[in-house]
């Protein structure tokens, strides 16, 4: 026989369900009120924990739904008409017709297909002359805290206007952003990706170790491993664009309940363009820490601006 | 064998209502896959998925009789049982969110992650009817009712399931904090 309790808690689960407060809920049963408390508020934690979805994934799919059900609709069309045509002295001249129309009408279709989020990558390859440079730098923050914070990055993805996807492995995957404060960069990335206006940037961030000043390692947690920031800027054949991926380490929370968190800073990302001269930009500010000649070698470029940096050499973001 | 006007009418009012839970029913069906396999990405593909295998198997469900909601959940479990089979290890990770826009707040995002990673966690230690259970009825938002119907068991072996499944997970999340 079942738990008379039971059916209350599946009642009263319901109603939370249906948007009512808990307390309101507890109060029209005070006989098991005490009870029930702790298992509806476990309740109510679980339904405000709700992953979120990718509105272009879904996107996708609801095309490829809407494809698929128009195919199933236009077979059972022409399966009706091929049935109504199946009369004497009628059959062959009608259903050729009919064949003929329908490769012709599948033929225009596919031509003239709606325009779909085209999620085919497009895959520069890397090069020294490049129109597009990608560098990261950080917010001080919750960094001070430690002596080092390497980030491991294993791609990065630019989204186009048109929601065409460019993606590329960067030349240098690891960044130690205690090494960037500020307006110093370094540059992970350049090549040539198609000219034209883009809209977002994802940054796919597979781990980050921190090195706490007062010893030991620290946890920073990764809210998600594609960091996504949505920075428009544009891109074209005769000019570089360096874009600055901005990343910080906040702190959360007091006492024993603290954790770093990484976080990315649309508000101080964004692009700058500068002419190309004679291939890779030129910039009297750029040093290469280890003493090699600049090149997209993988050899880490650090920018140090001192204080003397001419107006639009720093890093601006774009508002 | 030809189908008649009849069964063709009824296909077309399936299909259009199989169309019309789309956006409300993939974000369900994908939640419930995450915290069964712990990979928002995946999971969204079997959301995806889930609606084009139901547009193939359409007839089945005419004989069905169920909720198409529940129908599309059970297509969704079984999916998910495949998924499973082929991982060695539910993966616990960081989730993917929908993307921090200029006008999120990272902070928020990030607890909210947190928060679900801790609910995924412990849900992992529920029995697998538990977790069906809770997925079904907080990330699916379905009634006992259709739970039941979903799961193949009566109303009372859904309520008492949940009952314990609720008290175990209150458990381990309130050690968690």
């Amino acid at each position: 026989m079942e738990d008379s309790f039971d059916q209350l808690l599946d009642t009263c689960l319901d109603r939370l369900a249906r948007g009512e407060d808990i307390e309101r809920v507890l109060a029209s049963c005070p006989d098991d009120a005490n009870e029930l408390r702790p298992l509806l508020e476990t309740a109510a934690r679980m339904s405000t924990v709700k992953p979120v979805t990718d509105a272009g994934k879904k996107a996708q799919y609801r095309v490829r739904f809407d494809n698929a059900a128009a195919r199933a609709a236009a077979a059972r069309a022409h399966r009706t008409w091929y049935a109504a045509l199946l009369r004497p002295g009628v059959l062959v001249p009608v259903a050729t017709a009919a064949v003929i129309l329908l490769v012709t009408l599948v033929g225009v279709r596919t031509a003239f297909s709606p325009g779909t989020e085209v999620v085919v990558p497009v895959k520069p390859l890397a090069s020294p002359d490049g129109n597009f440079r990608f560098l990261v730098s950080d917010d001080v923050n919750a960094i001070a805290d430690f002596n080092s914070v390497v980030v491991g990055i294993s791609r990065i993805s630019l989204q186009q206007a048109d929601s065409r996807w460019v993606e590329f492995e960067p030349t240098v995957k690891t960044v130690d952003l205690t090494a960037v404060p500020g307006d110093a960069v370094e540059e992970i990335w350049q090549g040539d990706v198609p000219p034209g206006s883009y809209k977002q940037v994802s940054l796919y961030v597979d781990n980050v170790t921190g090195t706490l000043k007062t010893g030991g390692s620290a946890e920073i947690k990764l809210p998600s491993q594609k960091l996504r920031i949505a920075v428009p800027f544009d891109v074209s054949d005769d000019a570089v664009t360096s874009f600055t991926y901005d990343i910080t380490v906040i702190q959360t929370g007091n006492g024993d309940n603290s954790r770093y968190i990484l976080k990315p800073q649309a508000n101080e990302s964004g692009a700058i363009k500068s002419s190309k001269t004679g291939g890779r930009e030129s910039s009297g500010n750029i040093s290469n820490a280890g003493g090699n000649p600049q090149g997209n070698d993988g050899t880490k470029v650090h920018d140090e601006r001192p204080s003397n940096v001419p107006p639009g050499q720093t890093k601006e973001p774009k508002k | 064998m030809e189908a008649s006007a009849g069964q063709r009418s009824a296909r077309a009012r399936h299909e259009a209502e199989l169309a019309g839970l789309y956006e409300e029913y993939y974000d369900r069906i994908a939640r419930y896959a995450c915290v069964h396999i712990g990979d928002m990405s995946d999971a969204e593909d079997i959301a995806g998925e889930v609606f084009l295998k139901a547009l193939k198997s359409l007839d089945a469900y005419q004989e069905r009789g169920i909720p198409m909601q529940a129908w599309l959940f059970k297509i969704a479990h079984n999916m998910v049982v495949d998924y499973l089979r082929k991982k060695v290890k539910v993966k616990i990770q960081p989730l993917e969110e929908s993307g921090l826009g200029g006008d999120d707040d990272p902070e928020t995002v990030a607890e909210t992650a947190i928060e679900l990673q801790r609910v995924t966690t412990a849900m992992q230690k529920l029995s697998p009817d538990q977790r069906q259970v809770i997925g079904l009825r907080f990330m699916g938002g379905l009634p006992s009712k259709e739970v039941a119907r979903v799961m193949g068991k009566t109303d009372g072996a859904v309520r008492e399931m949940q009952r314990a499944a609720i008290e175990k997970l209150r458990m381990m999340l309130s050690n968690q904090a």
